[in-house]
């Protein structure tokens, strides 16, 4: 790692993962994985309470860890890592446990998926929505249909359901978390990551 | 200031490698998907609970609090999944196996949650799941974060209050307001977290392998572990042989 | 740049703000260039071994850096595990542990405190931990990078003591970046000067750089002890005082020949010009207010009562825990008082909502980034203007208007975080007065800004005050309440305990002494040379002494 001639500073693609990179994805994770529950996961968890249909959309937020992980550091595994980290870092402050884990992986590997299919060179809006989708999707198939029987609803129910998930990802984890990436790189505190490499500081 | 959930005692539950109790969370899980009926689930809840209280010992007031929402989350699943059911058999029962299902999972959930320290259970992943340091130190880093980012956030809060907002009432604009919180949020933690970060490695994190650097507290495997898996593979051979007779 | 330090010796390195004083830091300790990019031309080398040879966790047995931010360098829970960190790091056998973070601890004085969490210890306690870490990895050489920057007076203390005594051991070679050189520079051998391009510009012993640059270091922003800055002053005015002095102790030796010849200056009573001030209804009256948090563990106000007049500049001190953060938010509606207890321009704060409050007196968060709310610098000053109901034009008017007063027109499209400091501050300070508040309360205005900055809000401020504003200042800077207020309000334990002018404050040695107050060390010289009215500014002791400068002229002691 140690340098003495030239500037690291490259333009191209840097695999190598950094401590701060690891960190950093862990530091987005707190705020990610549980202000939103601190703040407002008391609204909406009784909302699901009463009526869960109400909560597919909402469930996007979930996913926003990955996104923006993902987003910011652009390497291999790093959505993945992203929502690994948010999950086990609510682990102990909420009482749903164990199973946000694998929530985590799931959810991980399908916004994953999206980046390794455009090489990580790809961040645009539409890939950020997709990102979202998928990982929303992969989340049904991995949990909802095993864990949540979802085969016994009706098939319409079925699909509006599936369809909010998928809205619900796109927005509030593809969109929402391209709009707070965008805001982070113009503050300026991502200048040594991969998304703000290349700027003019 | 919330801390953890997690609730303080020595017992057999305590002692336990986190990956065991998390393989066991696993094991529940897989058995209450595939049944059903309601009745499997409602005895892997007993078990949970009852083992969260007897093996755990945790108060039962602590178990009722974790477990206060995924009551009335599951309240919703069972009259919505009633309410929306598209099979041949009778509704109310298909209502009743979700409900039941989703509180077995989080009582085994909680039972994990209530009796592991948090740290242990980064450290089991480094030295059972060999997980690298690199990522499990981070993970401890977040946890330390937690507190300091709760008082910046109330911070943020009550200044931007002060400042008369950035919503505008209604749910849309909670929601503005929350973005509005949140990237001072984030870009205090990703400073935060970069200058940990450089913190570290002026300790020498990272400068040596995960099988080089020596380890303070370490987490292992021993004979209660064995036993409890034991006890837990048979628990679930003999739900899904009942199921079976049934 | 090339420059060595003995072992065992003490280097300062001073400079402006922005001029490479913790890149350099980082050049010391390996993290350049092992662990960050960018050019490195030349050689470090650290006990005669070259920075770039090696790892870092070898670096880390030589060279251990203390960095400013006591909530960003920990890892870990527990005290005994983030100690423990550093020697996993090194692969140092688990036997030896246990011995060498007792070793670590009670170095710093925590050994009792090993198995707590880290996040119940004080700012000061957290930086004792940080000393306590890298020692344990037996480093020669320490690097402290402005270790105190974000500690209230009690955690400077701690530290400062830290550093003496690892000073007078003298077992391991210091590298200091510090501003608050008042205590600092009896541990100094030498002195080490950037300037704003990070070129060494000055290399010498303290006293010798303090005499020939110590007006340079002033004006481009950097603080110096005060009493060296009177040195220089007098100097100026034709008063040379031998030896320069550096502490206080040096300064009362110095002064001591010449204050026979002192004249009081006739200035007016500070006590009448506040009574002058004060007919009427006062800005802001607090009447016997008390509160307690919920959970805690005891009062947190108790029946205090305390007015504001418009016009005046006023400072609340007093130790940590005292009241004033809690004192403050009541007094602009963060925390709800109960009805009849807070009046603001004569109408209970009660009865007010928050945008009526709002537009009567604004409040300026300790860290300024923590109330930014526009992407831009001038958005978030029209955003107030807005919110009240002006037009979006008319608003961006208002603010350029105002960015122009506090010199930060030029950076009106820049995104709040990425500014300085400096900026950051007077950015919040413009962003509060954009809706011309009639008052206005700080919360630690001059918290880490260099001495540029802080002259630059500090006249602003007084400005305002003079006009006719209401303004507050919470604050541990002693100087500023000697330099700039009109009026001290002391607070301990939820009481107020003092209210008044600052020179009485200053002169009260009981009031200072459980309120936890030091006061300036212009006060403080003024104290032991046995004057009866303290010095409070610079500008008074020249007053004073001029007739001796013009009677002397050069004074060989």
């Amino acid at each position: 790692m140690a340098t003495t001639q030239g500037s690291l500073r490259t333009t191209g693609l840097d695999w190598q993962w950094r401590t701060r990179d690891f960190i950093v994805s862990a530091a987005l994770a707190v705020p990610l994985g549980l202000v939103w529950s601190f703040a407002y996961g008391f609204v909406w968890l009784t909302a699901r309470g009463i009526q869960p249909l109400l909560g597919d959309v909402f469930d996007g937020f979930y996913i926003v860890g990955g996104v923006l992980v993902g987003y910011v550091i652009r390497r291999p595994g790093a959505a993945l890592l992203g929502e690994l980290l948010a999950a086990a870092i609510e682990i102990p402050f909420t009482g749903f446990g164990a199973v946000v884990l694998w929530l985590g992986l799931v959810q991980g590997l399908g916004v994953e998926i999206v980046f390794l299919a455009t090489r990580y060179r790809r961040f645009d809006l539409p890939i950020m929505l997709l990102a979202g989708a998928i990982g929303a999707l992969v989340a049904v198939v991995g949990y909802s249909y095993p864990a949540e029987g979802w085969l016994g609803l009706a098939a319409g129910v079925q699909i509006v359901r599936l369809v909010l998930k998928l809205v619900g990802g796109a927005i509030l984890a593809g969109l929402v978390g391209k709009l707070i990436g965008d805001a982070l790189v113009q503050t300026g505190v991502l200048n040594n990551f991969p998304i703000g490499r290349g700027r003019e500081i | 200031m919330r801390a953890f959930v997690w609730y303080a005692e020595d017992s057999f539950l305590h002692r336990l490698n986190p990956l065991t109790k998390l393989a066991a969370c696993l094991l529940a899980a897989i058995v209450v998907s595939t049944a059903g009926e309601p009745v499997t689930p409602a005895i892997v809840i007993l078990l949970a609970l009852a083992s969260t209280r007897g093996l755990g010992k945790v108060p039962v007031s602590m178990l009722c609090r974790t477990l206060a929402f995924g009551l009335l989350a599951s309240l919703g699943v069972f009259w919505t999944y009633t309410v929306f059911y598209g099979g041949s058999g009778e509704p109310w029962l298909y209502g009743a196996t979700m409900a039941a299902r989703l509180l077995a999972i989080l009582s085994s959930s909680a039972m994990f949650v209530l009796t592991t320290d948090p740290s242990q259970f980064v450290r089991s992943l480094i030295h059972q799941a060999r997980v690298s340091p690199r990522i499990a130190y981070s993970l401890f880093a977040a946890y330390r974060f937690v507190p300091l980012l709760q008082v910046e956030f109330e911070t943020i809060r009550a200044a931007h209050q002060m400042r008369g907002g950035v919503g505008g009432g209604g749910p849309f604009g909670q929601i503005r307001e929350i973005v509005g919180y949140a990237i001072p949020l984030l870009a205090s933690a990703v400073r935060k977290g970069e200058r940990v970060a450089l913190a570290m490695e002026s300790r020498g994190f990272g400068a040596l392998s995960a099988q080089q650097r020596t380890y303070f507290r370490v987490t292992t495997i021993n004979q209660a572990d064995l036993w409890f898996g034991v006890g837990c593979l048979l628990a679930a051979a003999t739900l899904i042989a009942l199921r079976r007779i049934q | 740049m090339s420059f060595s330090v003995p072992c065992g010796g003490s280097l300062l390195v001073l400079g402006p703000s922005g001029c490479g004083k913790s890149t350099l830091g980082l050049c010391l300790n390996g993290a350049i260039p092992h662990c960050i990019e960018g050019d490195l031309a030349g050689r470090v080398r650290i006990d005669g071994r070259d920075t770039r040879a090696g790892s870092m966790a070898e670096m880390a047995q030589r060279v251990g850096v203390v960095f400013q931010d006591p909530e960003a360098q920990f890892c870990m829970l527990t005290l005994e595990e983030e100690v423990a960190f550093g020697l996993e790091n090194l692969a140092v056998p688990r036997a030896e542990m246990d011995r060498r973070i007792d070793e670590a601890l009670a170095w710093v004085g925590l050994k009792d405190r090993r198995r707590d969490q880290i996040e119940r210890l004080s700012g000061g306690q957290k930086q004792r931990l940080a000393v306590a870490c890298v020692l344990a990895q037996r480093p020669r050489v320490l690097v402290f990078d402005e270790p105190t920057a974000q500690l209230d007076p009690e955690g400077v203390a701690e530290v400062v003591t830290l550093l003496e005594q690892l000073r007078t051991q003298a077992r391991h070679t210091l590298v200091i970046v510090e501003h608050r050189l008042d205590d600092v520079m009896p541990l100094v051998d030498e002195v080490l000067v950037l300037d704003q391009t990070g070129e060494m510009v000055a290399l010498g012993p303290p006293r010798q750089i303090l005499h020939d640059r110590g007006e340079w270091l002033s004006s481009a922003g950097v603080w110096v002890p005060q009493v060296s800055e009177l040195a220089t002053s007098l100097a100026a005015a034709g008063l040379r005082l031998d030896p320069f002095p550096l502490t206080v102790a040096e300064a009362v030796i110095a002064l001591r020949p010449h204050i026979e010849q002192l004249e009081v200056p006739p200035a007016q009573c500070p006590a009448d010009a506040l009574a002058a001030r004060r007919d009427g209804e006062p800005f802001l009256r607090v009447s016997d207010l008390s509160f307690r948090y919920p959970n805690a563990a005891r009062q947190t106000l108790t029946e205090v009562s305390v007015t504001h007049a418009s016009g005046e500049f006023a400072a609340i001190v007093g130790g940590n825990g005292a009241g004033k953060s809690t004192l403050a938010r009541h007094m602009v509606r963060i925390l709800r008082p109960p009805p009849g207890r807070v009046h603001l321009q004569g109408a209970d704060l009660t009865d007010l909502n928050a945008a009526q409050a709002a537009r009567q007196i604004g409040y300026v968060f300790q860290y300024p980034e923590h109330q930014f709310v526009g992407r831009s610098v001038v958005d978030d000053v029209a955003f107030g203007l807005i919110r009240s109901g002006a037009t979006e034009s008319a608003a961006h008017q208002t603010a350029l208007v105002m960015l122009e007063e506090f010199g930060l027109a030029r950076l009106a499209r820049a995104h709040p975080f990425s500014l300085s400091h400096g900026e950051q501050r007077r950015l919040s300070v413009a962003a509060m007065l954009a809706l011309g508040q009639p008052g206005l309360i700080l919360d630690e205005p001059t918290f880490g800004q260099d001495r540029r900055n802080v002259q630059l809000v500090l006249a602003k401020l007084a400005a305002l005050a003079r006009g006719g504003r209401a303004i507050v200042a919470i604050t541990h800077d002693m100087r500023l309440v000697a330099e700039h207020a009109d009026r001290a309000v002391a607070m301990s334990d939820g009481r107020i305990i003092f209210d008044g002018p600052p020179l009485d404050l200053f002169s009260d040695a009981a009031v200072l002494q459980q309120a936890r107050l030091r006061p300036p060390p212009l006060a403080e010289v003024g104290q032991r040379l046995g004057l009866t009215r303290r010095w409070l500014r610079i500008g008074e002791v020249l007053e004073a002494l001029r007739p001796a400068a013009h009677r002397v002229g050069r004074v060989a002691s």
